[in-house]
């Protein structure tokens, strides 16, 4: 079915929209760097000058970065940006926000490629554009924005290859599919188990073009090859057991627990119950529900503030009518069944881990609710209502909308500067201010890995940080000290200490984060006479 | 086959009805007006610097009404909330009783999915936490037994139920202190 022309108007205005909503302000809201953005961008920003990370590995396929070892794509997105924009917020944020705007484009042509339903599409990339979820995750430097992007691409091209037995596009799909588990965690997981389901919707067809398969199905696990190395070393595994959900010591905690308060004739179940296998999938369960919660996903969201806006839940208030019509009147289509098991399966990389829910590691269930929103409200304007009904709920939807942009331009930058790191720039910069009258420099690592933000910040020669053999600890003449190091026997310094810090020394300056919180005060110590 | 199954579920309920007797101090699920006025506050005290109207428009009573209300009333069919009080077997019959719900669409059943979705207000408005709870339990309950009209008498559903039935066993053995719903509890 072709777009009619004030269709393809709606749809360039919707990404105009969507342009405007993801990079407005982008330097400044979120409010500062935090962590992993500062070293994707000073990782991207090493391999431009020296084709090495910042831990001396030579363009490695997987980033070493604080020991959590990262994957690839979002760092080597950052290459060109850096290279145009130099090393800065906007270019760290630049690739997230533009694989956030692509994505609702392809989202739109999935739609009408599944359904045939082209004013259904339009609905369903506008709702995306909008999202706050979606919006939140493409205003940051987050791997799992690209991730979807490329997850989505690659199931729009596998529509297509079926559709036209095509193995060229098979091919081509398989490559984003894999390269969307190269982009982010959760992906590792979800897309072998989607593609999986995939198949089985589509068994029929994909048995038809079976001996075309073979080609593209070999790429696919041949470029997997490296990540399935990785994911069953050490470093692979090391980020999935600092926070998985299964630790020893809780199963041992809940049962000596339930030794504790229940009855004696009851306490030997406690060694039945309390097996790891049937714990952990009580674990497992538990963290799995939560992301269905109506909490996390229309009043309150994730409680990380990097992760939400916190006073409103991932999706809108109103998208809870939307979603329960359009579960109402469900037909199990392909397209149904496809976006439901989209829904089922997104919530399974996150449960074995914690914190949950956890929005960042479900970014991708986003799609599926949009997809039901859309539904919803297609079959609301479709149906005979009163207008005055569907004015009310375009007001009041339009009303919730309008607030949480109040939320994210007014508010957000003021109250989550300190889960964005915000400050760590103005102290680099007051550091620079004062720093060429002193030989030391000692910075309190309270807020972790500041030693990341000086690098960043300064620009520091990544050649020159090789060949001091800089550390987290020490590079040049900083010094990333924690309080049980004593600052009042190592000469004439330069102190940068937390603001609580009461320091016995010569004042020279504060400093403030964007929310004018006080964060640290530098000092000159060993001076005084 | 069916009649079977019932009784299995029934009973699997009534030992988390028999658990929850044991709950001496319950979380505090009612709604507070209060909750209001401070939301109010505390949005508007963010919003310093900004005009006054602008602000008012999007932090007021009738906005942060519907929030606070909307909150209260999300927490009450929390995922967790309902996992522990209905269990797995639970999970799966009402989500078996919705779809049979939504496809039949009998004024019966709806007007059942509808006495659910109404009784957490009970638990909002009323002044005794444990009854207006175990309305709302038994409301659950019964309905997701509907879920059992979906079922086919073959061996894999019947299979399925009997290990969701033991699963939910475990399971309620596991949350014995019954966490989302519970601040004290004793063994009986």
């Amino acid at each position: 079915m072709a777009v009619k022309k004030y269709q393809k108007v709606i749809l360039i205005l919707i990404i105009l929209f969507a342009t405007f909503l993801r990079f407005y302000s982008l330097s400044s809201n979120p409010p500062g760097l935090y962590w992993d953005e500062v070293i994707f961008g000073y990782d991207a920003y090493s391999i431009i000058k020296t084709a090495h990370d910042h831990n001396g590995n030579f363009l490695p396929l997987f980033f070493e970065s604080y020991g959590d070892w990262k994957l690839p794509v979002y760092h080597y997105l950052l290459v060109p940006s850096i290279l145009v924009f130099g090393l800065n917020e906007f270019a760290v944020r630049f690739p997230s926000a533009s694989f956030g705007v692509l994505t609702i484009i392809v989202f739109f042509y999935l739609l009408k490629k599944l359904t045939a339903n082209i004013n259904l599409a339009l609905l369903a990339s506008f709702f995306l554009a909008i999202s706050p979820w979606h919006i939140q995750f493409s205003r940051g430097g987050f791997e799992s924005t690209a991730g979807l992007f490329l997850a989505l691409t690659g199931t729009y091209l596998l529509i297509i290859a079926i559709h036209l037995k095509n193995s060229l596009a098979a091919t081509a799909s398989g490559i984003f599919f894999v390269f969307s588990m190269y982009s982010y965690h959760a992906y590792r997981i979800f897309i072998p188990a989607f593609v999986l389901v995939l198949a089985v919707i589509y068994r029929k067809e994909l048995k038809k073009m079976a001996a075309s398969l073979v080609i593209p199905l070999a790429i696919a696990l041949f470029l997997s090859v490296p990540l399935i190395w990785f994911s069953l070393s050490t470093e692979g595994k090391s980020r999935a057991t600092s926070q998985s959900a299964f630790k020893k010591e809780d199963l041992e905690k809940a049962r000596i627990d339930y030794d504790q308060k229940s009855k004696k004739p009851l306490r030997f179940m406690s060694k039945y119950l309390y097996q790891k296998p049937v714990y952990y999938a009580y674990l497992a369960a538990k963290g799995y529900v939560s992301h269905f919660s109506p909490t996390f996903l229309f009043t309150k969201g994730d409680q990380i503030g990097r992760h939400s806006q916190v006073d409103m839940g991932q999706i809108y208030i109103f998208e809870a009518a939307l979603i329960l019509v359009a579960l109402f009147n469900l037909k199990m289509t392909t397209t149904a069944k496809i976006f439901l098991a989209w829904l089922l399966i997104s919530p399974i990389p996150a449960s074995i881990v914690t914190p949950t829910p956890h929005a960042y590691r479900t970014l991708q269930m986003v799609i599926p609710l949009v997809y039901l929103t859309s539904l919803g409200t297609y079959q609301i304007i479709s149906q005979r209502k009163p207008a005055i009904l569907k004015i009310l709920l375009a007001f009041f939807a339009l009303y919730w909308f309008a607030s949480y942009l109040h939320l994210l331009f007014v508010h957000y930058p003021k109250k989550f500067a300190a889960d964005w790191q915000s400050g760590y720039k103005q102290m680099v910069e007051k550091v620079k201010k004062h720093q060429d009258s002193f030989e030391n420099v000692y910075i309190t690592n309270i807020n972790q890995v500041p030693y990341a933000y000086v690098l960043f910040y300064e620009k520091y020669d990544p050649q020159k940080y090789f060949a001091l053999n800089g550390n987290k600890d020490h590079f040049d003449k900083y010094y990333f000290i924690d309080n049980s190091v004593n600052v009042y026997n190592k000469g004439r310094i330069l102190y940068v200490a937390p603001s609580w810090e009461k320091v016995d020394g010569i004042w020279l300056d504060a400093v403030d984060d964007a929310s004018g919180r006080h964060i640290y005060s530098l000092w000159e110590l060993g001076g005084q006479k | 086959m069916k009649k079977i199954i019932l009784a299995l579920v029934i009973f699997v309920f009534a030992f988390r009805i028999w658990q929850t007797s044991g709950c001496k101090n319950y979380h505090f699920f009612k709604f507070e007006p209060i909750s209001v006025k401070i939301n109010v506050e505390e949005q508007v005290n963010t919003d310093i610097g900004q005009n006054r109207q602008v602000s008012r428009i999007f932090h007021n009573k009738a906005s942060a009404t519907f929030y606070e209300i909307t909150k209260s009333y999300a927490k009450l069919f929390d995922s967790q909330f309902i996992l522990d009080i209905l269990g797995p077997i639970g999970v799966a019959l009402m989500f078996l009783a919705l779809i049979y719900t939504f496809k039949t669409k009998k004024l019966f059943t709806l007007s059942h999915l509808i006495i659910v979705v109404a009784t957490p207000f009970l638990v909002l408005i009323g002044s005794n936490t444990k009854i207006s709870l175990f309305v709302q339990f038994i409301a659950m309950y019964s309905f997701s037994l509907w879920g059992i009209k979906s079922l086919m008498p073959n061996k894999l559903q019947i299979f399925g139920i009997i290990f969701l039935a033991i699963s939910t066993l475990w399971y309620f053995a596991l949350s014995w202190q019954l966490p989302s719903f519970c601040n004290e509890i004793f063994f009986n």
